[in-house]
């Protein structure tokens, strides 16, 4: 799948935004 | 994030969910199951702390309710060994990695981690269609330049998002690993 920048850059907070609350449910984020 | 911008993405790699075949189960359904059934009493391996194997199995345990212990090992190698030999039940892994030991029987596949089936285990139903909607996580590799590179630099590049055919290098998938 061919992506822009502007695409990757969606993608990219999206993800962020996912992990983050999964790295919070785990503990990780505080390690 | 503001720190950077995003440039392009080079790869994506789908991981696989395995249990050693001591574990009496035979499908996804069958595992969470059992982990409900005995919360606390399962466990699973990742590579480190943080690490992709350890968020795929938390975001799983998140979206299922499952309680499954968590161990950390220091290395990939260290961490699909104690599943291989049974010291621990399940773990992620990246599918170029984990195949062949799939199809050696070494360990049993319950579920790939994307929205759409691997080329290389294609008999193995994803975990979403296995009965967790939803489920989506990976190991992807992109370029990011610092804010403030000017848009014609940072706009240039185009990149693909490949599934992860078997076609995936050594050094693909080695570096997949250890992001």
């Amino acid at each position: 799948m061919t992506v822009t920048p502007a695409e990757f850059d969606a993608f990219l907070h999206k993800d962020i935004e996912k992990w983050v609350q999964v790295a919070k449910f785990s503990g990780a984020a505080g390690q | 994030m503001r720190d950077f911008v995003p440039v392009a993405t080079l790869n994506y790699s789908d991981l696989v969910m395995v249990v050693h075949p001591s574990v009496p189960v035979n499908s996804l359904q069958e595992f969470i199951a059992l982990a409900k059934a005995k919360p606390g009493k399962l466990s699973y391996a990742s590579s480190g702390g943080g690490g992709p194997y350890h968020m795929a199995a938390e975001l799983f345990k998140k979206i299922t309710g499952t309680d499954i212990v968590h161990v950390s090992y220091r290395t990939s190698g260290e961490q699909r060994k104690a599943v291989i030999e049974g010291h621990r039940d399940m773990t992620f892994d990246a599918i170029p990695t984990m195949a062949p030991t799939v199809r050696a029987g070494q360990v049993r596949a319950l579920g790939t981690s994307s929205a759409t089936r691997s080329e290389v285990l294609s008999d193995v139903p994803t975990i979403s269609e296995a009965g967790v909607p939803g489920f989506d996580a990976g190991i992807w590799l992109g370029i990011v330049a610092p804010a403030g590179t000017p848009k014609p630099t940072s706009s240039t590049p185009r990149s693909t998002r490949p599934s992860p055919a078997p076609s995936s290098s050594p050094h693909g998938s080695a570096r997949a690993q250890h992001p």
